[in-house]
């Protein structure tokens, strides 16, 4: 490790964009190598209250690459994308490799050597909004909640917009571009209860697409603002759940979250390595069989998901990997590496956020899949439970136990829908609570609007119909 | 291994004069430009093992213009001539298509000043040896641990801020972050994840001695033996310095500039009245020279000095930007958190548990945010029951609910025994009538 990483300030030597710098032949390469060119852009509007609060623009792009030497891994990166920049990433990578095989000595680790090439545009046909544009959504939005939710102690309307393009070679011969837009808009309403405490409700949409693929008339908006407004009266009459073990619909927004957080991590092959609950169950019967869990790679019935991964970070094709199958435990998420020690085939899991990230085993658009119940249905089937339907965060663990915040449910008493309960954590073991599944919905709803944080934060989806089963619950 | 030179004065002028120029050309009133560059070196284990050398830079030049009261901000990493000209005419676009406020403003002309904290260069054999000592020292020591990640980085940061009413701040700081995630194993037996962390300037000591680490391993070999709590009870809740941030937190967050424009913050009625209980006095102290993850100043563009939030739990601050102070009317902080240091008191927490008749001291809270008006409930992981004065045996599945406001007006005990973080310094502290489920 004697090169020096120069160039922290820009030098002229002909930067070009993600997709049309040239790349070195790497099949060439004596040492198992990645390469990857990356632009992160991301805009964020906000109106809290009429007044626009945020108005940024982030971009960030580089270069980075990692080498395997004798099983052991080095990752360089630098902020510029060139063609000395490239060459100075990959000497450098070669060196942290170097450095600990000549520390830690030869491990006998072969990668998997597939190869895959493809690239997929999926920036709008249409053209370009202007700001001027996507602020007056914003403000049309804005004066339809002021004009027709009245007693609120504020609104804010944040619109996100993200785009990632990548370009992604490696030795074993992949190549790969992929440009992915995402829109989240949030629109969140706040008022007091009585006894003047702040009480807020949150809405989200969230697609794969760019702004005007997403966010086509804000009229289409008002029916959802309407409902989420009325949930928000509802909540400010809320009373604490009753705290236990307790029968309740998880409606599709919280099954979704449960299948990434529950079941997905510790499901990743290197979670599984480092001796997770699912370590030992692969094949078995481990919930109900009502249940079957997919970590789609980019679509489902013919249609583009929200995370849509058509080349992984290490150049694999990406694969839908069946998690659950009819209650059963069939298959892990792999990377390259975890795929040999397991001696699997990779999934094309492996993925990083920006281009200074080393990939890590991530999931992409993980779901529950629907069933044949219909939701009303399933509220008339419990006499005392809860109906829970939003969530601001979840946690798994290497146990299988989870917990969610829960900021929207509503008690089920003899069948019929009562008072919103107040804000509340349900938690309990995943594979337990799977195994009480008595009804599936059949319905299927994907949100896109999180990122999972596991080391580096990633966008990520999650999909499931509306589910039926027994939780603990926190409360009173 | 040689790295990127710190002298990047010149370079890093032109670009800055450049920009600012550019944005003066544009026509914007007021503006403001940073331009920080970060250097990383970072050893990963996975699985107990050294996996992974990782080394890189970023930068970012940070643009930020007002033209009729309107403004917009935008950050780039690619600094060349074509890129800010590109980046300038876009931001201009951004500003006009805005709305105006009177609030939007910059800082005023304050005096200059360069500071440099910590080491300007890593040293990478130093971090590889203190890394395969604590493998070693797990091996030895720990045999249940498994560590499922740890990752030790030097990290350099060197930033320049300038506005257009001549603030001009430079600041080269170096520290090196250690940071774990673990549980132990034994048989068919396995514990809850449990994670922590460290920042210090030099690694002059064991790895396993920093923050709470070694504490943490041997309570996650003792959580083998979780058991269910007996019953719900209403009991004294411990939370320890690692469970500390939020509760901390929920104060802090409830203080800063979101909440308060919003007029939806607990506190928003409360400066200089007592909110909490009068055992905590809380200290944000970003020039503390103890503190490797500091700040001279602010991101807004003022020199930052010490604050003290609460004082024997009376709230002496909030945490307000300069564009907070203009929304709300009220007093801008002297600095933008962190750092925070909760003073200790005068009890063991020896004493504190054996005075303890009933209660669980909480390693980790695993809960949903607490609502706004402080509302929670999460499961107490990495946790213990207390019992009659002792330590009766850890916890699994146990919910704890309550209200974060409330909590810490219910503080009735906060022991001398603290934890340094690097990054922040908790002890111990006692809240009363906590439900546990």
């Amino acid at each position: 490790m004697d090169e020096s990483l120069n160039g922290i300030f820009p030098q002229d030597y002909g930067a070009m964009t993600v997709k049309d710098q040239p790349i070195p032949d790497l099949t060439t390469q004596s040492l198992y190598t990645e390469l990857r060119l990356q632009e992160n852009t991301r805009q964020i509007l906000q109106l809290m209250n009429a007044d626009v609060t945020s108005n940024s623009v982030e971009t960030v792009s580089g270069v980075s690459a990692r080498v395997c030497d004798q099983g052991q891994w080095g990752f360089a990166s630098l902020p510029e994308i060139n063609d000395r920049s490239i060459e100075q990433a990959l000497q450098e990578a070669g060196n942290n490799a170097a450095f600990l095989a000549r520390q830690q000595g030869r491990q006998s680790v072969r990668l998997p050597d597939s190869s895959f090439s493809v690239s997929k545009d999926l920036s709008s046909q249409q053209p370009a909004a202007p700001l001027e544009q996507k602020l007056a959504f914003l403000k049309t939005i804005d004066h339809y909640i002021q004009e027709n939710c009245s007693g609120l102690e504020s609104r804010i309307i944040r619109l996100h917009l993200e785009t990632i393009s990548k370009r992604i070679h490696t030795s074993t011969g992949s190549q790969g571009f992929t440009r992915i837009p995402r829109t989240i808009l949030y629109i969140c309403l706040i008022t007091n209860n009585d006894q003047q405490e702040p009480v807020e409700l949150t809405h989200i949409v969230s697609d794969c697409g760019e702004y005007k693929d997403v966010l086509t008339e804000p009229s289409n908006l008002y029916a959802d603002i309407d409902k989420i407004y009325q949930q928000l009266l509802d909540k400010k009459e809320a009373v604490p759940a009753s705290a236990g073990y307790k029968e309740v619909i998880l409606d599709s927004e919280l099954s979704g979250l449960l299948a990434h957080e529950a079941i997905g991590h510790p499901v990743e092959a290197d979670l599984v390595l480092a001796g997770s609950v699912a370590a030992e169950l692969q094949g078995k019967m481990v919930v109900s069989p009502l249940v079957s869990m997919v970590d789609f790679a980019h679509s489902y019935n013919g249609e583009t998901l929200p995370v849509p991964v058509f080349i992984d970070d290490e150049g694999c094709e990406p694969e839908d990997t069946v998690l659950i199958d009819q209650g059963r435990l069939t298959s892990f998420m792999h990377n390259r590496y975890s795929a040999a020690q397991l001696k699997q085939p990779p999934s094309g899991n492996a993925r990083a956020f920006k281009y200074f990230d080393e990939p890590l085993i991530r999931m992409r658009n993980t779901a529950i899949l629907p069933g044949h119940d219909r939701l009303e249905t399933m509220i008339a089937s419990i006499d005392d439970g809860y109906y829970l339907i939003k969530s601001n965060n979840g946690e798994a663990d290497a146990t299988a136990e989870f917990m969610f915040g829960i900021t929207l449910g509503y008690e089920i008493k003899n069948g019929k829908l009562g008072r919103a309960i107040q804000d509340t954590t349900i938690s309990g073991m995943a594979f337990d609570v799977l195994n009480t599944v008595t009804m599936v919905s059949d319905d299927l709803h994907w949100e896109c609007s999180g990122y999972c944080g596991k080391k580096q934060n990633i966008p990520v989806a999650c999909g499931g119909p509306a589910i039926k089963c027994k939780v603990h619950i926190g409360g009173e | 291994m040689s790295q990127p030179s710190n002298h990047l004065g010149d370079t890093q002028s032109n670009t800055l004069s450049y920009a600012m120029e550019q944005l003066r050309l544009a026509g914007f009133e007021k503006t403001q430009c940073s331009l920080s560059s970060d250097y990383k070196q970072e050893l990963n284990v996975e699985n107990g093992v050294i996996t992974l050398l990782r080394s890189g830079s970023d930068r970012e030049l940070y643009l930020s213009g007002i033209i009729d009261q309107k403004k917009a901000s935008l950050s780039i990493n690619d600094l060349r001539n074509s890129s800010i000209d590109a980046a300038v005419a876009e931001l201009l676009l951004m500003a006009k298509g805005s709305e105006a406020d009177d609030a939007y403003t910059i800082a005023p002309a304050q005096p200059s000043g360069v500071f440099s904290t910590g080491p300007q260069q890593a040293d990478l054999e130093a971090m590889y040896d203190s890394l395969t000592a604590f493998l070693t020292h797990l091996k030895q020591n720990h045999p249940n641990i498994v560590m499922t990640e740890c990752s030790l980085d030097y990290t350099r940061i060197h930033s320049r801020m300038v506005n257009s009413n001549g603030i001009d701040f430079t600041e080269t700081r170096g520290n090196y972050n250690g940071c774990l995630l673990f549980n132990a194993k034994s048989g068919h037996d396995i514990t809850s994840l449990n994670s922590t962390g460290f920042t210090t300037f030099t690694l002059d000591k064991p790895f396993h001695q920093f923050g709470s680490i070694e504490q943490l391993l041997r309570s996650s070999e003792a959580e083998l033996q979780a058991q269910l709590l007996p019953e719900k009870f209403t009991g004294d809740l411990i939370i320890t310095p690692d469970a500390m941030d939020d509760f901390i937190g929920f104060l802090v967050g409830s203080v800063t500039d979101a909440p308060l424009i919003a007029n939806i913050s607990l506190y928003k009625d409360k400066l200089h009245e007592t909110v909490t209980s009068p055992c905590l006095t809380l200290k944000s102290l970003p020039l503390d020279s103890t503190m490797p993850n500091g700040y001279p100043f602010t991101s807004d563009g003022f020199k930052a000095d010490n604050l003290t939030l609460l004082n024997n739990g009376v709230l002496e601050s909030f945490l307000l930007t300069d564009y907070g102070a203009r929304k709300t009317g009220l007093k801008k902080a002297v600095n933008e958190g962190g750092c925070m240091v909760l003073e200790p008191g005068k009890q063991a927490l020896t004493d504190i548990i054996a005075s303890t008749q009933e209660g669980v001291i909480l390693g980790h809270l695993s809960g949903g945010a607490p609502a706004d008006k402080g509302d929670f409930s999460g499961i107490a992981k990495n946790s213990y029951y207390v019992k009659d004065g002792q330590i009766q045996f850890p916890l699994a599945e146990t919910m704890v609910s309550g209200n974060m406001a409330t909590i810490l007006r219910s503080i009735v005990a906060v022991s001398k025994d603290v934890v340094d973080f690097g990054d922040s310094r908790y002890p111990w502290v006692k809240a009363a009538k906590v439900s546990f489920s």
